[in-house]
């Protein structure tokens, strides 16, 4: 299933990369593979913008503006005024 | 290399089945089978077998919010008999990931470490940073694991990668870190294949059986809301210029009240069953499409709508299809696939065409008033 995304919101730095790979493990989607020593991007239209691979590069050869992609949550912000907020804390039953 | 026959454990540990620890709520638990003692306390060994009172918790927290309290205490558990190199599996302290890790364990010699989420899951609570670095640390150091598993790998779901920094929780910990796969239930696989995790290991599914579980507990989310409409119904129904008039309900609130429901079995429940099928990759459109077709099929085949009044009819599809489009937005919360920057574009789109579609509806059914009450 595909979904859309901003073209802008995950970036790569080729010349960054050191070939880890951890990028190719923890991407839930496919969207990194290993072509050499370095990663390539093969799927950037199905990331869904969890942040994983920004969060354990450990060269910062990714950028992602990571968040839940969650409607509620995002109308919650609108409303708030703040970032998108995702509401689960224990007391409420809302999303995740 | 973990599938090695039960063996005696290091002097480190002792087994003890009859245990003396002093948690009540641990001792009566049905999921724990003994306990082994280490110098730190007693650590309880669970059953890797679910009973019918794990089903039932899990059933329960599918279709209610009971799942908010569906809770085990963080820390460290065992299971089968393992020693200072087992594998130890960490997870989040939501009995239902708890349980779906403990069940894929079998004939398995480990440890299972269960951080702090607050009982949420551990995609949800990666994401919102509860299942974390640091977490994961802090367990790591309050349940002495350096001591009591020095030389085992810490094997990490995938899936709580948003939360993790592997290399830096390594470096912290002293401890090799993995990540594991997806699924819990591949996990024997993965160990087999040294480590390796293929493709599919590596990705979320979201299967047609993984959405239709999803759907009790969206009506569950959406009763409130439905309770709240269908009183603004009924009040409208029986709206007379000399008051609420009750034998004047059922003529104009039916219709209404069956579009409501129409709604929401298209948007809780159709959209997310034929989410893959039914076309454009927005969910608004899809439910706005879903909800449509079903107004539409229903009045055909069961006339429902052929004697209101044509004002009432057209708000009617109006805002059964706005309530479908809107139910099923609402369903971009429980994929693993929307993104957050296409799920803003979404409601930047669809908001200011759900207030007009609203402002256009409140215009209709005050015309529709009007002729009931023969002022035009
Ligand atoms: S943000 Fe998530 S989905 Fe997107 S590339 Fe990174 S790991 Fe994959
Ligand atoms: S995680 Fe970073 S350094 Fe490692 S392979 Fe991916 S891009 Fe390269």
């Amino acid at each position: 299933m595909k979904y859309f995304k901003d073209n802008d919101t995950l970036t790569f730095i080729e010349s960054k990369c050191i070939g880890c790979t951890l990028c190719t493990d923890v991407c839930p989607h496919g969207v990194f593979e290993m072509r050499g020593k370095k990663a390539y991007l093969v799927k950037e239209k199905s990331c869904m913008e969890c942040g994983a691979c920004e969060k354990n590069c450990p060269a910062g050869a990714i950028k992602v503006k990571s968040g839940v992609g969650c409607a509620a949550a995002i109308i919650t912000g609108l409303l708030r005024g703040t970032e998108p907020t995702c509401d689960c804390s224990s007391s409420s039953g809302k999303c995740c | 290399m973990n599938f090695r026959p039960i063996q005696k454990n290091t002097n480190l540990i002792v087994k003890n089945q009859q245990s003396t620890c002093c948690n009540q709520n641990l001792n009566s638990a049905p999921w724990i089978s003994g306990f082994i003692n280490s110098k730190y306390g007693m650590i309880p060994v669970v059953k890797t077998d679910l009973d019918r009172e794990d089903y039932k918790g899990h059933i329960r927290s599918r279709i209610s919010s009971y799942r908010d309290n569906f809770t085990i205490n963080p820390g460290l558990y065992a299971v089968g008999n393992p020693d200072s190199s087992s594998h130890i599996f960490v997870t989040a302290n939501y009995k239902m990931s708890f349980d779906l890790l403990r069940k894929s364990l079998k004939k398995i010699n480990g440890w299972i470490l269960v951080l702090n989420t607050g009982g949420i899951n551990v995609w949800c609570a990666a994401g919102k940073g509860t299942f974390s670095t640091e977490e994961l640390i802090k367990q790591i150091k309050s349940t002495h694991l350096k001591d009591i598993a020095p030389s085992g790998k810490i094997i990490l779901p995938q899936l709580g990668a948003p939360g993790i920094n592997i290399v830096a929780a390594r470096k912290a910990t002293g401890f090799n870190i993995l990540y594991g796969p997806v699924k819990a239930q591949d996990i024997p696989e993965f160990l087999q294949c040294n480590y390796k995790a293929n493709s599919s290991m590596r990705r979320v599914t979201f299967s047609i059986k993984e959405r239709a579980i999803l759907i009790p507990i969206e009506l569950f989310m959406i009763k409130k809301k439905f309770l709240a409409i269908a009183l603004i119904i009924l009040i409208y129904g029986g709206l007379t210029l000399e008051g609420i008039i009750f034998n004047k309900i059922p003529e104009t609130s039916l219709p209404l009240l069956i579009a409501l429901v129409i709604s929401i079995i298209s948007g809780a429940i159709i959209t997310p069953l034929l989410l893959p099928y039914i076309p454009f990759r927005s969910f608004a459109l899809k439910g706005a499409i879903s909800g449509l077709s079903l107004l539409y099929l229903a009045d055909y085949i069961f006339g429902i709508f052929t004697k209101t009044n044509p004002f009432l009819k057209i708000a009617i599809i109006i805002l059964g299809t706005l309530f479908s489009s809107y139910t099923a937005l609402q369903f971009t919360g429980s994929t693993p696939f929307t993104s957050l920057s296409g799920v803003k574009k979404e409601v930047r789109f669809t908001l200011p065409i759900y207030i007009s579609a609203i402002v256009i509806s409140i215009v209709l059914l005050i015309i529709n008033k009007a002729i009931q009450w023969s002022l035009i």
